[in-house]
């Protein structure tokens, strides 16, 4: 290389060391650990309704699953919502009052805010809001599958997700 | 001409010879007037070293970029630093929807603000350690290196804190590079390339954000995750931090120093040794006061709204237009990827158009391409709401191809002028302004996008943004109108500032302080109109001029408490024009307010301590000065322990002059010195002013009473609806009835013409 260029003193070491102790403190505050899901989790796979399909209420959805029958795991169906963390128990959905609280929050409690719970491999959907058709849009839902166990807490950070559009029958 | 220490200063009680002094101050004045013409005379040579060089064979760029001696290797060491710089803000969006499903986190928006706190943050770190030599390459490295490990730390990441800090290091090493990027391209290529590496830079940010998209389809398709997606992005990063680690610095401004140290100024000679004229100060502006400079150059603001729009698209756009194909064109997550990293190569395309038309409308004029830029931004604001708005799939394509393709030229078109308006040494403030811009154009868009979408729906959250496009062209429109006028006003203060050196560097004569052709205006009301005022060393002025003339207010802006819209200050050879209060009393200017100016809370000693910062340290000086400042008038140190506010008029007024002593100016501005007070009081004070100037200290003297301030100096102004109206000798001024006709003069008048 040749051209201008200026004498200038080299990053100070503290400058360099600080900059180091913080990427490492950052990168250890992530929990580096084992546990972290770089494949995909195959043992679970949505077969119906497929990708973005047009349906109808009842809207049937239908999965495969690689996990044995009688496995004290349920499915967590959370419908036009964000899953619960993973480790975290779906009682926490009611907030902080309720977290430990046995009987706080039920299966009806969780059917109202559209998380359901089910062992079987299809379920189906009904009552759903309407999200888009007041804009002139299209009604896009999405479902996202987790694992939770015998005490609906959250099993690792696999999510299983289909979006599809609902068609509503025309308003008389 | 007065005897002189070594330093500048007039030697304590050496005889005055006011009438050579005024013709030795007549001589600089004429030299800086010869300067100001030469530097107006040389401005279109000038504008040569900003690149407005007029010709229009562009030649290859191989060429161009060979010319500057350094090849293609810094260019693409920089835009690989820019492009792993936007890898985190597109690989975050690429992947944000599956990161929420796998750990539960709602609202990833709050990473992009995480991000801008960072960025502002080491932004101003960044420009601190580039005054502190600290190489800008190893800058520039240091940030790319900072937003790998944050990509790399957010593929592990295991919960929102986790993100966050990620978020945090990634703007950590954002404010890096945008104080860095841009600088260093301009300071590595010759004027007249500098749009096409500012293109090819901006190409590296897209074609960034383009793998980026890709990362996740590819990763899909590979049967891995998010993480996976993200681990291959910080590879990809690490990739261009390895391969700009051989980036050297360039000194600031060596082109641009190149061409106007060869301008025609010969005929003055090499720099000499200095002679035995004032000094040159070494004036060193803080990072606000350098944004303040950047911010009131007009062309700035403007622009820096056009950047934001950048933002937008680069930051807020992509999740919604993924959004709007998926429920309009019903694509799944992995093709809305694959389309978006498909427009961001036909920004490239753009980019590769702009490189070349960009380069040479700014050859005739900045303006011209801004212009170009202006027209550019409007066409994608009319191909937007279109887009969004056709039923034909292959038209879609088309338009948002060309919204894509215009946008991108934002960075370059803006880059080029930003930089190009400001003195060099505050590109790294306009750079990082820019990127500050841009980012927080892209929150506030995605705030207005969502609030749009939900409420209204996607299309009309995108007319939204289309309506910020086009508010966005007018402002690139606006910009253009005062460009070339602001780059003009910058190479002006670039030659004249080599110029000064030189004739300082050759011993010549130069006023101590020279305030040049200053406006300023209070809000839309303008008081001062091209204003000169110069003061020699160790001379006494008085200011004269009706009430509201503007006295006050030119003291407010030499001694730093208000700053001009237009025209400069220069103290001991120096621009001091942005310089703080507190700097230009270091610096040895002092201003006595008008009015009673103590602390009232304070004792009297008190009250000449406060002034003792001056001298650091030094208490022993500070009580030197504070004991002089009570010999001087022995009425105060009678009651140095009294609280300032038990004072009489009279002895405030004294308190407030007594700080010269502590102090020990080279400039004493003295406002309103016998208002109010008793003739004997005013006798007593204009006593001290004169041993004050006797001891070297020159004094500039706002008076109300034309008896007071013609018997005390030697030379006057005269100032009337803001303008000067009258600079010579005070005799001159007293023989002159038609300008002391005004209401405050009128008795005098009558007495100076018996």
């Amino acid at each position: 290389m040749s051209g201008p260029r200026t004498k200038r003193r080299a990053l100070p070491f503290r400058r360099a060391l600080a900059l180091v102790v913080l990427a490492v403190g950052a990168f250890l505050n992530t929990g580096c650990s084992d546990g972290l899901l770089f494949a995909k989790d195959a043992r679970l796979s949505i077969v119906v309704p497929k990708s973005l399909a047009s349906v109808s209420t009842p809207v049937h959805l239908r999965w495969t699953s690689r996990i044995p029958p009688g496995s004290p795991l349920m499915y967590a169906v959370f419908v036009d919502a964000l899953p619960v963390h993973p480790g975290q128990n779906l009682r926490s959905l009611a907030g902080p009052t309720c977290a430990g609280v046995r009987g706080c929050v039920d299966v009806a409690w969780l059917n109202r805010h559209y998380v359901f719970l089910t062992s079987q491999l299809s379920f189906d959907l009904d009552g759903l809001p309407i999200l888009g058709t007041a804009k002139g849009e299209r009604d896009i839902h999405k479902v996202t599958i987790v694992l939770v166990n015998a005490d609906w807490r959250r099993l690792g950070e696999a999510a299983w997700s289909v979006a599809f559009d609902l068609r509503h029958a025309p308003q008389p | 001409m007065k005897p002189a220490t070594k330093n500048g200063r007039t030697k304590a009680g050496a005889p005055r010879d006011p009438p050579r002094q005024l013709v030795a101050l007549r001589r600089a004045e004429a030299a800086i007037a010869e300067m100001e013409e030469e530097a107006l005379g040389l401005q279109r040579a000038g504008r040569q070293a900003v690149g407005v060089v007029g010709r229009f064979e562009l030649g290859p760029m191989s060429a161009a970029l060979d010319a500057s001696r350094l090849g293609w290797y810094p260019l693409v060491a920089v835009a690989a630093l820019g492009g792993v710089d936007a890898l985190f803000v597109a690989a975050f969006l690429s992947t944000s929807g599956s990161i929420s499903l796998s750990l539960g986190v709602p609202n990833l928006t709050l990473l992009l603000f995480i991000r801008l706190v960072g960025l502002a943050l080491s932004g101003l770190v960044a420009l601190r350690t580039i005054r502190h030599a600290v190489r800008r390459s190893r800058v520039a490295v240091g940030g790319a290196a900072l937003a790998m490990v944050a990509l790399a730390s957010a593929s592990v990441a295991r919960n929102g804190w986790a993100l966050a800090a990620a978020a945090l290091m990634a703007g950590l090493g954002s404010g890096l590079a945008q104080a860095t990027h841009g600088p260093l391209l301009f300071d590595h290529y010759r004027p007249e390339v500098r749009v096409r590496a500012l293109a090819g830079y901006a190409a590296g940010v897209m074609l960034a954000a383009s793998a980026a998209a890709v990362a996740t389809p590819v990763a899909d398709a590979l049967g891995l995750t998010w993480r996976s997606a993200l681990m291959a992005v910080a590879a990809v990063a690490a990739i261009g931090v390895l391969a700009a680690a051989r980036l050297r610095d360039a000194v600031e401004a060596i082109w641009e120093t190149r061409v106007i140290s060869g301008l025609g100024l010969h005929r003055l000679g090499p720099p000499g040794p200095g002679g035995d004229g004032p000094a040159a100060v070494d004036v060193t502006l803080t990072a606000a006061q350098r944004f303040r400079q950047v911010l009131t150059t007009p062309a700035v603001r403007p622009l820096l709204l056009v950047g934001s729009v950048f933002g937008v698209f680069l930051v807020t756009m992509p999740p919604y237009l993924l959004a709007f194909w998926r429920d309009h064109w019903s694509m799944g997550p992995d093709a809305e990827l694959g389309l978006y990293a498909g427009f961001c190569l036909a920004s490239v395309a753009g980019l590769a158009w702009f490189g070349r038309r960009g380069e040479l409308a700014f050859r005739a004029s900045p303006a011209r391409m801004v212009r170009l830029a202006s027209r550019v931004i409007f066409l994608a604001g009319a191909c937007l709401p279109l887009a969004v708005a056709v039923g034909s799939f292959p038209l879609m394509v088309l338009l948002l191809a060309v919204v894509f393709g215009t946008l991108a030229v934002v960075l370059p078109a803006v880059s080029m002028a930003l930089l190009s308006v400001v003195r060099p040494l505050n590109r790294p403030h306009a750079s990082l302004a820019l990127g500050l811009a841009v980012v927080q154009g892209g929150l506030t868009g995605n705030f207005l996008m969502q609030a749009f979408a939900t409420r209204y729906g996607l299309k009309w959250a995108f007319l939204v943004v289309a309506l910020g496009v086009l508010a966005a062209g007018g402002a690139a429109a606006r910009a253009a109108r005062t460009v070339d006028a602001d780059l003009d006003t910058t190479v002006g203060a670039m030659i004249e500032e080599h110029e000064l050196r030189t004739r300082l560097s050759q011993g010549q004569h130069l006023p101590l302080l020279g305030v040049r052709h200053v406006e300023f205006s209070y809000g839309p009301v303008q008081v001062l109109f091209d204003v000169n005022f110069t003061v020699d060393d160790g001379e006494m002025v008085a200011l004269l001029g009706t009430n509201g003339a503007g006295k006050s207010t030119l003291l407010r802006l030499i001694s730093g408490i208000s700053l001009p819209s237009r025209g400069s200050v220069h103290f001991r050879g120096s621009d001091i024009t942005h310089v703080g209060p507190d700097q230009r009393v270091r610096l040895g200017i002092s201003q006595v307010p008008g009015g009673r100016a103590v602390f009232g809370s304070m004792t009297v000693v008190e009250n000449l301590r406060v002034f003792g910062y001056t001298h650091g340290r030094d208490r022993r000086a500070v009580e030197a000065g504070v004991d002089a400042g009570l010999a001087a008038f022995p009425n105060l140190a009678v009651r140095a322990g009294n609280l300032a506010a038990t004072l009489s008029g009279g002895e405030q007024q004294m308190l407030g002059l007594a700080k010269a002593f502590v102090v020990r100016p080279r400039v004493l501005l003295i406002d309103e010195l016998s208002l109010g007070l008793a003739p004997i009081v005013v006798g007593q004070l204009l006593d001290t002013v004169r041993r004050i100037n006797a001891e070297g200290t020159a004094v500039v003297v706002v008076e109300q009473s034309v008896n007071i301030a013609l018997g005390l100096v030697d030379h006057a102004y005269f100032m009337e609806k803001g303008e000067i109206r009258f600079d010579g000798r005070a005799d001159e001024l007293a023989a002159r009835p038609d300008l002391l006709r005004s209401v405050f003069l009128e008795g005098a008048a009558k007495r100076s013409s018996r």
